[in-house]
């Protein structure tokens, strides 16, 4: 007769260092791999066939990086933008969704746009989207210059190079059932040093993971996968997805500042975050309950001082100091009402409807906006000097 | 002048009698034809004078002004103020035609309007036409093929649901769509996370619906302000409107209701150390049934378990789950050999609440304060078992 005996042993096998290390092997890596020793590795003319089109970043050169989630690729494309705009002015484009529906032949509500990122020197707008819904919903990337003039990255045959997401659920990863099910979402991406970093979260296993590669990409990446914890008044320590995030150097250190999903802000010193270690950010703020903190970035002001700028779903734009940050204790505060703030305390711009947020010119931000009287989405500017 | 929507087949040619033009002399006007049902769709401009095609031939496919010629664009509704540019598309010159064809297809519902500037030395004219394809009626076949977990006692910190649909949906506004309604039948707000991305699978017949953690974490400030979304003791049910549009754009058939009652907290972790394996018969082809003490998540649970033989090679078969996700099976495509096997359980297996294998959801670190680093990510373990 057939009988199973279960043995008491059990034993605990970290298998996590190596598997974290790897990249899954692909025609697209090999097709990568190809192109090293060019002067830009990786970078070829070809179709960029996005399957979603995710958050992007722009470098400081103007090379545009967009997630792909549901693709897992990231891709780096050359936008061939050879404008150059040394204005200081700012921008204001009312009713920018209508118009940009209106250039892709269909209505507001048959688009959703993801992202908004500026180019560093033409000054010309990017928008990540999808035309369409449902079955028809087709991914793309467009360009909104400064007088209004819309048009259409040219995907089709662009220079480019792509890299998949480390680690990220293979497209074609299958249920015991047969069905691909698994997926990964990208909240926010960032060009640092040469390296890429991507925040998101999975469909399925709930952690909080924080991928670097290096870029330019040369083929197979060797990427850094990191389990991200934060603690609640230095207490309870949680995963969660961070939202966005910004790189910075804190106290002569090189750092991220990351907003949560809850509201905490949380400062990570950046030499900490190697592979398979488990990261511990420093709660150091909260901006209050009941609010996600949707785009993040830093700039200086007119007088040399640099401060860091969130948009909020359910507060007001909201400034902080980076020097509060990194002199703060971890938050070991407890709640007292409902909806306070708490830890280092940042000033309430007086500015509400702030969906995306980026660096402009050199004088102003720029913002997508809904306009809370109109109902409108619009993209302002604003300018530093009252930042 | 040919103004209105067109037949769903039809080849619209609109002439440019009754449009206003100004010039009147012999020659024949221009023609304005819309191809809707072809690939790729275009608009024709057709009989243009020979001065006019030589200046447009000059032009390159994309040249900003081509538009100021001939250009397509989206009515305005009425509660439009601003102006808007034309649609974006490639021109392209052939004998006495211009040709447009669209970057995008032409949308179902959305009004066009074509100008044509015929102005020449005579004189200024705008020939116009308008154009529409219209929306075509739905039929609802979608509907819920379930919700995950499917237990009806569910623990007060749950993390996730997972909604299964039987055709693709249109993601974007499921939180309109789906709520969380308690025994008064008030919808408890606020409960899911909202993300600018919503998790659906690939094929779009999955969505995963995470409880907002702030208001699932301890000590974190939305959980004490706002409260847990889920109070131990009280019946709750998740509920899914019609109204939620298929990827077709079609509503659902019907909407879908899973009631449960709330149990406590569960901060422990799955201990696979506590499971029951029992092998059943018929002997050698006997299905390995692994039964948790709870549900485990589905997605996970599916995934996660591999059993490997002596040598560590994973043992081909087929795996499913049972009794509310608390039971996982596998049946060998081979008759079991007598030997040692072990389960392999992959670290990041969640229980309902998002406690994995090695980690709870949230460790208290004053009571833990040691030792939480040898938690990494990939840790996995093993259940060695004997097949006699």
């Amino acid at each position: 007769m057939t009988s199973l005996i279960r043995p008491t042993r059990l034993a605990l096998v970290v298998a996590g260092m190596t598997t974290l290390l790897a990249t899954r092997d692909g025609a697209t890596a090999a097709d990568l791999s190809n192109n090293v020793g060019r002067t830009e590795p990786g970078m070829r003319f070809s179709a960029v066939q996005l399957q979603s089109a995710g958050v992007m970043h722009f470098s400081r050169d103007g090379m545009l990086f967009v997630a792909d989630p549901r693709g897992a690729a990231i891709y780096a494309i050359d936008v061939a933008d050879t404008q150059r705009d040394t204005s200081t002015t700012g921008i204001q484009i009312k009713d920018v969704d209508g118009k940009i529906a209106a250039a892709l032949g269909t209505t507001r509500d048959q688009i959703r746009i993801v992202d908004m990122v500026t180019h560093p020197l033409s000054h010309s707008l990017y928008f990540s989207l999808t035309r369409g819904k449902g079955n028809d919903a087709m991914p793309t990337v467009v360009r909104v210059t400064k007088d209004e003039k819309v048009s259409v990255l040219p995907l089709e045959n662009i220079r480019n190079a792509r890299a998949e997401i480390p680690d990220a659920p293979a497209p074609d990863a299958k249920t015991p059932w047969g069905q691909p099910k698994r997926t990964f979402s990208v909240t926010d991406i960032a060009l640092v040093d040469d390296e890429l970093y991507i925040a998101g979260l999975g469909n399925e296993e709930f952690a909080s993971t924080l991928r670097r590669m290096p870029y330019p990409f040369v083929g197979k990446e060797s990427a850094t996968t990191l389990e991200m914890y934060h603690t609640s008044h230095d207490r309870y320590e949680t995963a969660s997805p961070i939202e966005s995030f910004v790189a910075i150097d804190l106290g002569g250190k090189p750092s991220l500042v990351a907003g949560y999903g809850c509201s905490p802000i949380v400062t990570l010193t950046r030499a900490e975050l190697t592979a398979g270690k488990h990261v511990r950010g420093k709660t150091v703020a909260e901006l209050g309950g009941g609010n996600r903190p949707f785009d993040m970035i830093r700039y200086t002001n007119a007088k040399g001082k640099e401060y860091i700028l969130i948009a909020n779903s359910n507060r007001t734009l909201t400034r902080l100091d980076p020097e509060q940050l990194a002199a703060a204790k971890a938050m070991t505060s407890s709640v007292k009402q409902a909806w306070e703030p708490a830890g280092v305390g940042y000033l309430p711009v007086a500015i509400v409807g702030v969906l995306q947020l980026d660096n402009y010119n050199a004088k102003n931000v720029v913002m997508l906006k809904r306009d809370i009287e109109s109902g409108s989405l619009d993209v302002v500017s604003e300018t530093m000097t009252w930042l | 002048m040919a103004v209105g929507r067109t037949s769903p087949t039809a080849l619209i040619v609109a002439l440019a009698v009754g449009c206003t033009a100004a010039s009147a002399d012999d020659r024949s006007a221009p023609e304005i034809a819309v191809e809707l049902h072809r690939t790729p769709q275009a608009v024709e401009v057709r009989g243009l004078d020979r001065a006019t095609v030589r200046r447009l031939e000059q032009l390159d496919p994309d040249d900003s002004t081509w538009s100021s010629w001939v250009a397509v664009y989206v009515e305005r509704t009425d509660t439009d103020t601003a102006s808007t540019p034309p649609v974006i598309g490639r021109y392209a010159v052939s004998g006495d035609r211009v040709r447009f064809e669209p970057r995008f297809p032409f949308a179902e519902g959305v009004a066009y309007r074509v100008e044509v500037d015929t102005a020449d030395s005579r004189g200024s004219a705008v020939l116009t036409h308008r154009f529409a394809l219209p929306s075509a009626a739905r039929a609802r076949t979608t509907r819920v093929t379930g919700v995950y977990p499917s237990a009806t006692r569910l623990p007060s910190n749950l993390l996730r649901w997972y909604v299964e649909t039987s055709a693709p949906m249109e993601p974007g506004n499921a939180l309109e769509h789906v709520h969380l309604m308690d025994e008064a039948g008030r919808e408890v707000q606020g409960a899911f996370l909202a993300l600018d991305q919503e998790l659906w699978d690939p094929g779009r017949r999955r969505l995963t619906l995470l409880f907002d953690p702030g208001r699932v974490k301890r000590g974190v400030r939305t959980n004490v302000e706002s409260g847990a979304p889920l109070i131990a003791g009280r019946r709750y049910r998740l509920v899914i409107d019609d109204g939620w549009l298929d990827g077709n754009g079609a509503q659902l058939a019907s909407g879908f209701e899973h009631a449960f009652e709330v149990a406590g907290a569960d901060r422990q972790s799955p201990d696979p150390n506590s499971w029951d394996l029992t092998l059943g018969s018929p002997g050698a082809r006997g299905v390995l049934a692994v039964s948790f003490g709870e549900p485990l998540d589905h997605a996970l649970a599916a995934r996660m378990l591999t059993v490997l033989d002596a040598g560590g090679t994973p043992v081909p078969g087929s795996v499913a789950l049972a009794e509310g996700d608390s039971v996982w099976t596998f049946t060998p495509a081979q008759p079991w050999v007598t030997g040692d096997y072990t389960l392999r359980v992959g670290g990041a297996l969640e229980d309902l609440a998002g406690n994995n294998v090695v980690r709870a959801f949230d460790v208290d670190r004053r009571i833990d304060s040691a030792g939480v680093d040898r938690d990494v990510a990939g840790a996995t373990r093993t259940v060695p078992f004997r097949v006699n």
